[in-house]
């Protein structure tokens, strides 16, 4: 069963991944520019067939796994983003059969793949439930959440997409910058996922003793812990390595780890995105925002906030109400402010702030946009951030 | 002079007048929703002083992060949630939710409650989805409103008049989320009142038994498992305590206590919330045998918890010198201590004899066997743990919480507005006989699309052709590119703005 299971979640990485390339080929290639911009041409509808099918498999990778495993598979990191890539893409599905944005496909699917394939840098063997997690509300609270949160990435997809119709890219203007360096971090995080996921394939692991401590690098420790010797820990194509100290005052416990993945994250995507600027020539965004070229900025715009109207009271049902209830029953307390909890009520407010900008103040178009954009930073932190740099009970450990 | 004056003087707001103005701005609230949420990122750097394993905060920050965690302690950021500031933010948002509320709802009921039947025409021509029939009568407004009742409208009649209008509460779905989140905070301050709010941890071991005055009722623990899910013990798999609610020495309840499942009892709930990894001694079965043949005397029962005075082990007798429940052993500061009163690490000196034998002093602790070769004797005897019970402290959490009905009460409020506010919408329809010409218009908060339809599909029987909604004004003239055709009439340009939005409360949604 668990290996039916990975052959499906297989499947749906490989029928993302085609379906992404379908869109991006169906936006950018020839045919199109040659016919109307931004009309929905053979391309984008098998990308779509692609990601259903995508869906579909991932659906079923999700219960074959929950059956082998006996409860609702999303207890650790690799369970959780990948529920979340489906939610990502289920969301993306039902919104486009009834609202038919052509290039909406091209902006959505690689964010899921994104998530899909950093999920598999976290280990994926089934680990029974400790007791606190024995409850039906993990699969209530953690669903719900995962659902509001795909649903609110539509509104970043669609946000970025009006950025690029209405940003006049080719000219140089703050706006623009900030679009390239938002694809810039999209690059950043591939750079990221490729990097763990080469050197987790590879085995890497290096074990830095300190006095008082060990820390274990799982990618080559260009920064080391302080106290370690430069050059001591291991070599890299020739060079030793560390090639110097995290700062002293880098003293938790896992921090000059994270800070030696994060020199890895930066030098990686400075390579990736140098190539593709090499390739491309011109800055990325100019390139992308052809293929939104002739879409109606209007119906971005109202697609963008429509998914916030729908993901919003999903995310609060989810991620607040639920876990609220969730926590009274397991530890008797409905909030003790732990790191998760406390994230998730920023993000509620950010998405606040956003609706009465939106609905109180009128604003609308490239200042919401902007705003959707940035919402989806403070999900990815809620997601990725805080289990990562803040330990807490919902680190996953 | 002085008239003017007086009038100056009326004009004057007074602090009140401030006070309240400025809780009623939406950007106020915005920024103190904005404030709030900033602030929170702070707590979140470092855990929480409810969240660290140790009592001593002062030190902890120190410890464990070094500078800034210290200067994050000193700053008071470790218990920032409790701060005077933060809750003066939480309260600064309850201001604005009241306020922000009374002034909306109010003017906003009026208008829907006053709202006139017989709406001007030229009110109607202006709405986004507007059809009219040419020649028309009272029996054409009679089949619209056969129509609209079928599509669960209410209705309003007057002559040559129509006012069909359906979910009005959604309206007021955004003071409803405000007044549910109020009714949260409420429930959260509800533990302010003396006697509803108790949060405590319970620590007991085997067969203890604990009175907490302030909840009225005691604990024992009459037994606590321990499960895991592989032999390495690494992962737990379940634990439990066999757990009884005295109230004087009655047993009010008995239950086996597991995680996510508590035990209600006087409004108080009794959670299995943890349990003390370190396991402590219970009672050993000891082996006294010769260190150099390996001979067996024979074995003695320790009660770690209550141990005697006395062994008898074959004919050796053994007397306890010393009994150290939790035994640290340190050359440097002089000797040996105990760490605590709980047989974590028991260390026991005892005096072995028999007669016609000088007695021998010899050291036994189980935890640290290679202890006898560190002191460097050569002793004639060995002390040897055949049988061991260990045991681990449970540790049960009491929470009474009288807010918390409160608490899930505001949140089904704030559910029950959020899905009225984004999944329902009003929608209204006026028709108006004028001239012999049926003038039909209708608005609604949101899904201008839904609304089409069903405009639409009521005023077909009349034989009015479909009308698709006009696209919305832009109130600021930024609009790009495309901007709205125009093609109103002469008449709609001498419309005043009331006359045009009379009907259109508050902003759509």
């Amino acid at each position: 069963m668990m290996t039916a299971s990975s052959i499906f979640f297989g499947s749906a990485l490989a029928a993302y991944f085609i379906s992404a390339i379908l869109y991006v080929v169906g936006v950018t290639g020839r045919k199109m520019r040659g016919s109307t911009a931004g009309k929905a041409n053979a391309w984008t509808k098998w990308g779509y067939i692609l990601a259903v099918a995508g869906v579909l498999l991932q659906i079923t990778a999700t219960v074959t796994r929950g059956v082998s495993a006996g409860f609702t598979p999303v207890s650790n990191m690799f369970e959780y983003m990948s529920f979340w890539a489906l939610t990502i893409m289920l969301a993306f599905v039902v919104i486009n059969f009834f609202y038919k944005v052509p290039g909406l496909g091209a902006f959505v699917v690689p964010v899921g793949l994104t998530v899909l394939a950093y999920a598999s840098v976290f280990p994926r063997e089934v680990k029974p439930l400790i007791p606190a997690l024995q409850s039906y509300w993990l699969s209530i609270h953690v669903t719900t959440a995962a659902l509001g949160e795909g649903i609110l990435t539509i509104s970043f997809a669609a946000g970025l997409m009006y950025l690029l119709v209405v940003t006049d890219v080719s000219v140089k203007s703050r706006a623009a910058k900030f679009l390239e360096f938002v694809v810039y971090l999209f690059f950043a995080l591939v750079a990221f996922i490729a990097i763990s996921l080469s050197f987790r394939i590879g085995g890497y692991e290096v074990i830095a003793q300190t006095a008082n401590q060990a820390f274990l690098y799982k990618m080559p420790p260009i920064a080391g812990p302080p106290g370690i010797e430069t050059g001591s820990l291991a070599t890299l194509l020739g060079v030793a390595l560390p090639l110097f100290n995290a700062p002293s005052w880098m003293e938790g416990a896992d921090a000059a780890v994270q800070f030696n993945t994060i020199l890895w994250t930066i030098a990686g995507s400075l390579v990736l995105y140098g190539i593709l600027r090499l390739i491309n020539r011109k800055p990325l965004v100019v390139t992308i925002s052809r293929w939104v070229r002739g879409l109606d900025a209007d119906m971005l715009d109202e697609l963008s906030y429509r998914a916030v109207a729908i993901g919003y009271p999903v995310f609060t049902l989810g991620a607040l109400v639920f876990a609220m209830i969730w926590a009274q029953e397991a530890w008797g307390s409905y909030w003790s402010w732990d790191p998760k909890e406390t994230w998730a009520l920023i993000t509620w407010l950010y998405y606040t702030a956003y609706l009465h900008l939106r609905l109180r103040q009128g604003w609308e178009g490239a200042r919401t946009a902007w705003m959707a954009v940035a919402g989806f930073v403070v999900i990815l932190f809620l997601l990725v951030g805080v289990n990562l740099l803040i330990s807490g009970m919902h680190s996953y450990a | 002079m002085q008239q003017a004056e007086t009038q100056k003087q009326k004009k004057q707001k007074s602090i009140f007048d401030h006070v309240w103005d400025f809780f009623a701005s939406v950007k106020v609230a915005i920024v103190i929703i904005i404030a709030l949420a900033l602030t929170a990122i702070l707590g979140t750097i470092y855990p929480q002083e409810n969240a660290i394993p140790s009592p001593n905060p002062q030190f902890y920050y120190f410890d464990t992060y070094g500078k800034t965690g210290d200067l994050y302690y000193r700053l008071g950021l470790s218990d920032m949630y409790n701060s005077w500031w933060f809750l003066t933010l939480v309260l600064m948002l309850a201001i604005s939710l009241i306020i922000c509320s009374i002034e909306r709802i109010v003017p906003l009921y009026k208008s829907l409650k006053n709202q006139p039947v017989a709406r001007k025409v030229i009110a109607i021509r202006s709405d986004r989805l507007y059809a009219s029939k040419a020649v028309a009568a009272e029996a054409d407004l009679d089949l619209l409103a056969e129509q609209l009742k079928k599509k669960r409208y209410k209705l309003r009649r007057e002559e040559g008049a129509l006012l069909a209008e359906k979910g009005r509460l959604p309206r007021f779905g955004a003071y409803i989320i405000h007044i549910g989140l109020l009714i949260i905070i409420a429930g959260v301050f509800v533990r302010l009142i003396p006697g509803a709010y108790y949060s405590d941890m319970v620590w007991l071991k085997a067969g203890e038994r604990k009175y907490v005055d302030e909840v009225g009722f005691g604990l024992q623990n009459n037994g606590f498992e321990l499960e895991f899910y592989d032999k390495a013990q690494t992962r737990v798999k379940k634990y439990e305590t066999d757990v009884a609610v005295y109230v004087g020495d009655e047993v009010k309840a008995k239950e086996h206590l597991i995680v996510n499942e508590p035990l209600k009892f006087n409004h108080t709930l009794i959670f299995q919330n943890s349990y003390d990894p370190n396991p402590m001694f219970k009672r050993g079965k000891v082996e006294l045998t010769d260190k150099k043949t390996g001979k067996s005397y024979g074995t003695f029962e320790i009660d770690f918890n209550d141990p005697h005075q006395t062994y008898q082990a074959g004919e050796y007798t053994l007397t306890m010198i010393n009994y150290y429940p939790d035994i640290k052993v340190d050359p440097d500061k002089g000797g040996v201590f105990t760490n605590s009163r709980d047989p974590y690490n028991p260390g026991l000196q005892l005096s072995i004899s028999k007669p016609g034998m000088a007695p021998q002093t010899q050291w036994m602790m189980p935890l640290a066997p290679f202890v006898e070769e560190m002191l460097g004797q050569d002793y004639q005897f060995k002390l040897q743990l055949v049988e061991v019970e260990l045991f681990n402290m449970t540790g049960l959490r009491l929470q009474k919480d009288l807010g918390i009905p409160v608490v899930y009460a505001g949140c089904a409020v704030v559910l029950w507005g959020l899905v009225l506010c984004f999944y329902f919408q009003h929608r209204r329809i006026w028709a108006r006989l004028e001239d012999g010409v049926l003038h039909i218009g209708a608005n609604t908060s949101k899904n201008w699309i839904g609304m089409g339809k069903e405009f639409n599909k009521a005023t077909a029987p009349l034989g009015i052709e479909p009308v698709a909604a006009k696209p919305k004004l832009k109130s600021k003239a930024k609009a790009p590119q495309q901007a709205a055709p125009q093609q109103e009439s002469p008449q709609q340009e001498e419309t005043t703005q009331s006359d045009a939005s009379q009907g259109k409360e508050g902003t759509e949604q």
